[in-house]
């Protein structure tokens, strides 16, 4: 049986597993869970494979003139004026504040943040639902209800989640699924 | 050589004259041959062997199968009740054909719910307390709350479970295929098996805890496997175990549930309905998400389940929008895991989503049949 490292754990790892970086019980974990797993054995068979490919190719040489061609540029870079982007320059503004306005300015712009969030949440609490099964109550009113429309970000994964939790309720069902089917970047 | 009969006059006796020889003989050997034939026939059909009768079934075959099968049960039935009746706190490992692992804690009190936290990945817990069910985020203390999925009536739950059985109507075929140590336990090993999947349990031979299970797809490959790492069975909880934290953030979902179509549509839920669904399965549960722009049926045949979302127009997750072709005729197939599969299709101007391990067949013409 795979051992318990995931397969998106191990995978990134593969890479440096196969060029034999990987810190020593890191690279024993990787390789117990490589032996176990076809997936990722078939993975590293890849990596292996480009690795072996990649050191029979013939070494580029840079072309006639290019190292003074670049010394020029950067010679060049180094004369031009330098333009600060709207991060360097609003470090500027902030560091020419003093050190009684800052805590100011920063209470006024977390205010002015979180006034729409308040609004929208307000206008989203549950209204009256007559005919309809009532959801239990509780003592406190909900902080947020979850929006009527799917958004951008959410996935098909919620909708499987939903059938798992289903199945794992089931007489036989096995409700270790309701936190394996969970989308591990959560 | 025409037979005549005896008295024919057709050769012209002369008056006086005395008989023929041969017409004397040719009646008696036509009579002698009648009876030769009406003999033999009967010979025949005396000597005929008897019609084939049925092959006897094997009483001590049949009887043997229906022992087995209600040894299997037994076992079956006591690991549900195990499960509402013992306390435990089990360390526990899965993983599924698709890489995805995890390691969790299992506590388990019957009288106050079931907690499940991820060891690894960690950061998730799901608590069911019969009242509601919750599922937190650790790492921003979110906790989205929904209703319960473990009603507590679970007697009458066996009861119905094997009521059915008896009466033939599932089609659950359960058999005991051997015995093994898990948690330093001995336990037997029940497979039950669907028209879809296979699911293996071990059941421990002391209190009938269920310590691992199995899935396994109808081509016998595996999907799943859970066990316990541990298992203690004299665990000490605390009443914060089944709850959330007082100070995470509240999220209530948008969710109802009805227990069958009449009670849905009495709240004035409209939903369509498949007109054939797969033998065995039953309509377990109407849910209205997101405010009622998502409908999910879901049925079960008490191993196996498929759920029918349907979405409104204009409400379909982008992510499921891109597997609709742009007429919208036909549906497309698109993987999920622990092998189950997703059909979805759009049918005047509701788009569909089953996610099942129903064959293509049973999928076409479920989806065909929805009224």
């Amino acid at each position: 049986m795979a051992t318990m490292l995931d397969c998106k754990k191990v995978q990134p790892l593969l890479s440096e597993f196969v060029d034999g970086t990987l810190p020593e019980e890191t690279n024993w974990e990787v390789k117990l869970h490589v032996t176990s797993c076809a997936v990722c054995q078939k993975v590293a068979d890849d990596f292996t494979a480009t690795a072996r490919l990649l050191g029979n190719l013939e070494r580029a040489e840079p072309s006639a003139g290019f190292e003074a061609a670049l010394a020029a540029r950067l010679a060049d870079l180094s004369l031009k004026p330098h333009r600060p982007s709207l991060r360097e320059r609003f470090a500027e503004w902030w560091q020419a504040q003093g050190a009684a306005r800052r805590p100011v300015l920063a209470s006024a712009a977390a205010i002015a943040a979180l006034a729409p969030v308040a609004v929208v949440a307000v206008l989203n609490l549950p209204g009256r639902d007559g005919g309809a099964e009532a959801m239990a109550g509780a003592a406190a009113p909900p902080v947020g209800i979850q929006t009527a429309s799917w958004s951008e970000g959410e996935s098909l994964e919620e909708l499987y989640d939903d059938h798992a939790e289903f199945s794992s309720s089931l007489l036989l069902g096995d409700s270790s699924v309701v936190l394996t089917s969970s989308d591990p970047r959560l | 050589m025409m037979m005549r009969s005896a008295g024919s006059d057709r050769e012209g006796k002369r008056p006086g004259a005395a008989p023929r020889r041969h017409t004397r003989i040719i009646p008696f050997l036509a009579a002698a041959g009648s009876t030769a034939s009406l003999l033999s026939c009967a010979a025949l059909l005396i000597a005929a062997p008897p019609a084939a009768t049925p092959a006897a079934a094997h009483p001590a075959e049949k009887q043997d199968e229906k022992n087995k099968e209600n040894q299997a049960t037994a076992l079956l039935r006591r690991m549900v009740e195990a499960e509402i009746k013992h306390a435990f706190l089990a360390r526990e490992a899965t993983l599924t054909a698709d890489g995805r692992g995890t390691e969790q804690w299992v506590k388990r009190d019957p009288r106050c719910g079931l907690r499940r936290e991820s060891i690894r990945p960690p950061g998730t817990v799901w608590i069911d307390n019969y009242k509601h069910a919750y599922r937190l985020n650790l790492r921003d203390n979110t906790v989205i709350e929904s209703e319960s999925m473990l009603p507590r009536p679970e007697g009458q739950r066996v009861k119905d479970f094997f009521r059915r059985r008896f009466k033939g109507q599932l089609l659950l075929k359960a058999e005991v295929v051997g015995e093994d140590r898990v948690a330093g336990r001995t336990a037997d090993i029940v497979a039950i098996t669907g028209p879809a999947t296979t699911r293996r349990f071990w059941i421990d031979r002391g209190t009938g805890l269920r310590l691992k299970t199995e899935e396994y797809n109808k081509d016998g490959r595996l999907l799943s496997s859970s066990y316990y790492a541990s298992l203690d069975l004299k665990p000490r909880f605390s009443d914060d175990d089944f709850r959330p934290p007082a100070d995470a953030r509240l999220i209530r979902e948008a969710r109802r549930r009805f227990p069958n179509l009449p009670a849905a549509e009495k709240a004035g839920v409209r939903v369509r309905t498949p007109r054939w669904v797969p033998e065995g399965y039953t309509l377990r549960v109407v849910e209205v998400l997101r405010d009622g722009e998502t409908t999910a049926l879901r049925y079960s045949n008490s191993i196996d389940a498929f759920s029918l979302s349907q979405f409104n127009p204009g409400k379909v997750p982008d992510r499921l929008k891109k597997h609709l072709n742009e007429d919208g005729d036909s549906g497309s197939f698109l993987p999920f895991p622990r092998g189950q599969r997703g059909y979805v299709w759009r049918d005047g101007g509701t788009t569909f989503l089953l996610i099942s391990t129903l064959s293509d067949e049973q999928v076409k013409r479920l989806a065909e049949s929805i009224k």
